[in-house]
């Protein structure tokens, strides 16, 4: 007669794997989204990034309690060290500097001299006449 | 460049506002004749000495890719005497005036102007 031992379930090698995949892809899509709102011409800070970084966080945790392994622990690791660098460049490094200047409304612009690109002089004779102006500080052509 | 793209097509808006739009950088001015080839009807201004970004304060030192000295986004409204009626300063670079907004500020800001 056999003795057989009962049967253990052990759990199958899907579970959490959803997670895992999709947790991965919202890390990983963050600089995609972004560029994808660039090309809309869409010139808005991407605070939506902040909830995206959140859920796939969220699922690669969820992925590694359900089922803890080496390579889960390791992808959550790192998925998470990319999502937090993301979050600093975000939240820190978008900052640009305190305006503490003159440039106040009510106030008459200071004086200065620039250049227009045909060379001649623009200063603060160039923004007195008929017309009105709109005044742009853009970074560069890059 | 995308935002200089925006508000060159809407220039013929900003002519009925009687305003011209002025689009500053600290680029030297072999950059600005080139922006100003793509962007005909802006007035495209080299700040290479940093003149007007200054007194604007609005450098952002060190923020280019090559670790150079950027202009923060700005936008500031002047009447035709040279007194400021609006300003726009984002917090954050990733942060653009649209036209529409623009123009909206122009039609609210300095209705007198027009």
């Amino acid at each position: 007669m056999a003795i057989t031992s009962p049967l253990v379930a052990s759990p199958p090698r899907s579970v959490g794997r959803a997670s895992l995949w999709f947790g991965l892809l919202l890390v990983l899509l963050g600089p995609a989204l972004y560029l994808l709102q660039l090309q809309a011409k869409i010139l808005i800070t991407p605070w939506y990034l902040l909830g995206v970084l959140a859920v796939g966080v969220a699922l690669l945790f969820l992925a590694v309690l359900r089922k803890p392994n080496v390579w889960r622990i390791t992808l959550f690791l790192l998925g998470g060290l990319f999502a937090g660098l993301q979050v600093f460049f975000l939240v820190t490094l978008t900052m640009v500097p305190a305006y503490t200047g003159p440039v106040v409304a009510h106030a008459t612009f200071p004086s200065f001299s620039a250049t227009r690109a045909d060379g001649s002089v623009f200063n603060l004779d160039s923004l007195r006449g008929p017309r009105n102006t709109a005044l742009v500080f853009f970074r560069g052509r890059w | 460049m995308i935002e200089l793209g925006q508000l060159e097509r809407h220039h013929a808006d900003f002519e009925q506002r009687n305003t011209q739009v002025v689009v500053v950088s600290v680029e030297d001015l072999e950059a600005a004749a080139k922006t100003q080839a793509d962007f005909p009807h802006l007035v495209v201004v080299s700040d290479a000495r940093r003149e007007l970004t200054n007194v604007a304060d609005v450098l952002h030192p060190h923020s280019a890719p090559d670790g150079g000295d950027t202009s923060a986004p700005a936008t500031v409204l002047v009447d035709h005497d040279g007194v400021i009626h609006w300003t726009f300063r984002p917090e954050r670079f990733l942060t653009r005036l649209s036209p529409e907004e623009l123009l909206a500020a122009i039609d609210q800001q300095m209705p007198a102007q027009r």
